[in-house]
């Protein structure tokens, strides 16, 4: 089986991609976007901006395939960036330095997010994985992957959710390792990861 | 300061106080539940909430069983705050 990547959704300032097209939001005010999927999710607004962006680009993502997916698949999560959720932990620090921590500001950022409220909301019961790295690495992503397809998974939700100061640098996507297929169709492989990455 | 003024002060404080990102004062119903649905709000918040009463309005809850009822709304927390100021 020729695993596939079958959906994703590429995040900068400048804006949204999913599947090769651009949505109409603004990577600057998330609240357009969250209305324009009418969700009812309160967590949302308790999360960090950033984890807001994954959390909105998997709701796109897993919109487009979940019609094929079987409920019951396993789905992996492998995600990675270099810095976790520094920016959120910085805040947090300040509030340290007001003699009031907040503990809100740490519960939901980032990797918590990622392991935590995407398998609750989703469902998803595969196995999940952080990864701190230091830049994006095609090798590293198609390896990894490939080792959860080795031992029996069928599908993987891949990223790369990255914040350098203000700069948004996010990559989701989902490969299937079967023969359900989705909206797009792009061969997993170093090269056209690499090539996803530059869109 | 009334009641009406009291609420949206409560809402600012509260959007600032749990960092509820993308979140402004008109999302919030007075009467909606904080907790559960509503705004979501769970344990953590009940600490923040119950430390942003001691710091801004200096009031010390001495029953934590009381904050189920004092907490339930935006409402029901400022008509707390009011009964505590004026007793």
């Amino acid at each position: 089986m020729t695993s596939q990547i079958i959906s994703y959704c590429r995040i900068k300032n400048d804006g949204v991609i999913l599947n090769d097209r651009p949505l109409p939001y603004d990577t600057s005010s998330l609240k357009q976007w969250y209305q324009g999927l009418s969700i009812h999710y309160p967590k949302f607004h308790k999360m960090d901006r950033y984890s807001q962006l994954v959390f909105l680009g998997v709701e796109e993502l897993w919109t487009q395939i979940r019609p094929a997916i079987d409920f019951e698949a396993s789905i992996s999560m492998i995600f990675a960036n270099s810095n976790s959720c520094i920016h959120t932990d910085m805040g947090f620090y300040k509030t340290l330095e007001k003699n009031r921590p907040s503990p809100s500001l740490f519960v939901y950022t980032l990797p918590n997010i990622m392991m935590g409220e995407l398998s609750i909301r989703h469902q998803w019961k595969g196995e999940q994985f952080f990864f701190i790295l230091p830049k994006f690495d095609a090798i590293f992503y198609y390896n990894y992957t490939n080792l959860q397809f080795e031992i029996g998974k069928k599908f993987a939700l891949v990223g790369w959710v990255e914040q350098t100061g203000q700069q948004l640098d996010l990559l989701l996507y989902f490969i299937s390792n079967s023969s359900v297929t989705g909206p797009i169709s792009i061969a997993h492989t170093i090269e056209e990861l690499n090539k996803l990455y530059t869109i | 300061m009334t009641k009406a003024e009291l609420i949206l002060q409560l809402k600012q404080q509260i959007i600032e106080q749990l960092n509820l990102e993308e979140v402004s004062v008109t999302d919030i119903e007075d009467e909606a539940p904080l907790f559960g649905e509503g705004l979501g709000l769970d344990s953590i918040d009940a600490l923040e909430l119950i430390v942003l009463l001691e710091s801004e309005y200096d009031i010390h809850l001495d029953n934590p069983k009381e904050g189920k009822e004092i907490f339930h709304s935006v409402a029901s927390l400022s008509e707390f705050i009011l009964q505590y100021q004026h007793s």
